[in-house]
């Protein structure tokens, strides 16, 4: 037990350590000193305002990839997160936005509407699994593609006063009632209180993968199907559940994101987010608590991004460099394989 | 006597989808190999992006646009190499891998963009050799073949010739064959002696080239310029092809043209009121289509030769 907990921390060591390099690196050939560096991180992030930027950006990350963990553990890859994402952020906007009831019970009406239509997104796909065998992984690509196009078609169509016949951040809704919108935390930043659903999430998904039958049963499943099915778990029953919640999750997402910091549908607004809650789901290593820890840290990655293109020269898509450094040395584990080898070698 | 500005607007059409077509049928036919042996190669458009952008920045210094595309193929080639150690050799899952790629050659570019010529959204080159059409001379007052000759460029014919060179070496080589073989049952070919692992570095060298290649054609056919991000999914619609096609050249390469069409109509079928969204969707929907048709047909032959299974177990 302790060499796996071991092997696992050099293994976030490590990513952590490639990926410090390779920011010394970049920032030193752009002309920023590792000092520049470090002062931005202490002015940036280790601030009320830094902090609660981060809670920000994890929010939506930690949800989404309790749902793409959810389905993970089922032994399906659900890489149309980013298209429920749309599909629940779009619901959640369109409640809010005609629902006749008070303010808050839109908001919670909102949120699960949300879910619900990020669970509709990834049926489709679901159904063609079951009942085809189509493979889910290129079902829900394609359906991410579908969703972009097709939440902004109806953005433009029934919201036209505010289209610029462009398709991106200028193509959006109106916005959504004042008393429908997620309460911020402070002036100083975007962060709501929707990190309380997310974090209600965490100890959800953790109680149910440890405590309950369909968490026992989802365990099974992860390390042998076909053993679990001769056990008696119902093998295709609790799949679909997982894949479903799965989208659920991730449709919920989204509706944070609309609910609590844009207040209007932006077409486009996702842009890498369903793709950056995947590597958080795997750099988490698919549980409760890893995917929090990694939420925060590419929260925290992202708002220190945005620090650096505002405060020095270097463009802000460095940080979308880094965390793909990360995570590529993170999945590679090199150390594992020279270990393993270094291991036969002296058996 | 058909009029003739209708027949030139269709043979200006048919370049247009030609061009928008040209680098997805490279990409894709570049995937395909990698599709043979089962690998999922997500990172085309790591490759295609980072082709686009040592292309430009190489033609820009240059002038020369066969200098830009050959290093646009070697950055895409180098890419591949990077993806392929780590999943054939490391053991990465090919998806997580994929994906992380794609966005890191966006940051990637984006930061050597704003380091080379000081901008953050994107820059346009006086000094890049471009791509040029066939030079027609008389041939151009000829109507329908003068505008479309007029139109093509020799990298669609590239495009063309790795087609048919793809189907060739799938279907009638010795090495095509095993790589088939592997997509079907890879312990019996390991069994048989084949090195599956440098197939597969083979699959991901053909990947990087050839989307390497179609991703450096991007700037380089006209538009001059590099924007971040700027292949924006297309790497997706070359992966959106090969599984269409299931790996298939033939098959691949009329889904790729079939896709870069689309595209093309989608800005023209504009003026006609018809949502330019809805079009631009249809490759994603058609792939499905396409996935959902093969598994049925596959389903009916299955349950002819073998009735119900006992496992309830579906395919993930």
């Amino acid at each position: 037990m302790k060499t796996v907990a071991r092997s696992r921390i050099a293994r976030y060591l490590l990513a952590l350590l490639i990926g410090l390099i390779a920011s010394l690196a970049i920032m030193g050939a752009q002309g920023v000193s590792g000092s520049e560096l470090l002062a931005i991180f202490q002015g940036s992030l280790a601030s009320p305002a830094g902090v609660l930027d981060t809670i920000r950006w994890a929010t939506p990350l930690i949800l989404a990839g309790l749902g793409f963990a959810l389905a993970a553990r089922a032994g399906l890859f659900n890489i149309g997160i980013e298209g429920q994402i749309y599909s629940g952020a779009l619901s959640a906007t369109l409640v809010a936005m005609y629902s006749p009831l008070p303010g808050w019970l839109t908001l919670i009406l909102a949120v699960l509407a949300g879910a619900l239509g990020g669970a509709v997104w990834a049926w489709p796909a679901e159904i063609l699994m079951r009942r085809l065998g189509v493979n889910v992984i290129v079902s829900t690509l394609m359906l991410n593609y579908v969703a972009i196009l097709l939440t902004t078609w109806i953005v433009k169509t029934w919201f036209p006063g505010t289209v610029n016949g462009v398709i991106g951040s200028t193509v959006s809704t109106d916005e959504i009632p004042a008393g429908t919108t997620i309460p911020s935390i402070s002036v100083l930043s975007d962060a709501n209180y929707g990190i309380v659903v997310s974090l209600a999430a965490v100890v959800v998904f953790a109680v149910v993968l440890a405590r309950t039958p369909f968490g026992y049963s989802l365990r099974a499943i992860s390390s042998n199907p076909e053993f679990a099915q001769y056990a008696g778990v119902r093998v295709a029953s609790v799949r679909r559940s997982a894949f479903l919640l799965s989208g659920g999750l991730a449709g919920a997402a989204g509706a944070l994101e609309v609910l609590g910091v844009q207040h209007r549908f932006i077409a486009g607004f996702a842009g890498q987010l369903g793709f950056q809650t995947i590597l958080v789901a795997n750099v988490g290593l698919f549980t409760a608590i890893g995917i929090l820890l990694a939420g925060l840290f590419f929260g925290l990655l992202q708002n220190f991004g945005l620090s650096i293109s505002q405060l020095t020269s270097v463009s802000s898509y460095f940080i979308t460099l880094i965390t793909a450094v990360f995570v590529l040395v993170f999945v590679g584990n090199p150390v594992s394989k020279i270990l393993s080898k270094w291991v036969r070698r002296n058996d | 006597m058909t009029d003739p500005t209708f027949l030139t607007a269709v043979a200006f059409f048919i370049a247009a989808a030609l061009r928008s077509a040209t680098p997805l049928v490279l990409a894709a036919i570049g995937g395909a190999f990698s599709a043979q042996v089962n690998v999922f190669n997500v990172g085309l458009e790591s490759m295609m992006l980072c082709g686009a952008f040592v292309a430009l920045v190489v033609s820009d210094q240059t002038g020369s646009a066969i200098a830009g595309l050959a290093a646009g193929a070697i950055a895409g080639t180098v890419v591949a190499l990077i993806v392929g150690f780590i999943i054939i050799d490391l053991g990465a899952d090919e998806i997580v891998t994929g994906i992380a790629a794609n966005l890191g050659a966006i940051g990637l570019t984006a930061v050597l963009l704003n380091s080379f010529y000081g901008t953050q959204g994107s820059y346009h080159s006086s000094t890049a050799g471009l791509v040029e059409p066939f030079s027609v001379g008389g041939l151009a007052e000829v109507p329908f073949i003068g505008p479309l000759l007029s139109g093509v460029d020799p990298i669609m014919l590239v495009a063309v010739v790795a087609v048919v060179i793809a189907h060739q070496f799938t279907q009638r080589t010795r090495h095509g064959l095993r790589m088939r073989a592997m997509g079907s049952n890879e312990r019996a070919v390991g069994a048989a002696g084949v090195n599956a692992r440098a197939y597969k570095y083979f699959a991901f060298v053909a990947g990087g080239v050839l989307s390497g290649l179609g991703g450096a054609y991007i700037p380089l056919s006209g538009l001059s310029l590099f924007t971040v991000n700027m292949t924006a999914g297309a790497g997706y619609i070359a992966l959106a092809a090969v599984l269409f096609g299931a790996g298939m050249p033939l098959r691949v390469a009329f889904a790729a043209y079939l896709f870069g069409t689309a595209t093309a109509a989608a800005y023209r079928l504009q003026g006609f009121g018809l949502p330019n969204e809805l079009v631009l969707a249809l490759p994603y929907l058609a792939t499905i289509a396409a996935l959902v048709w093969r598994a049925w047909v596959k389903r009916r032959r299955d349950r002819a030769f073998n009735p119900a299974p006992m496992s309830a177990i579906s395919e993930g």
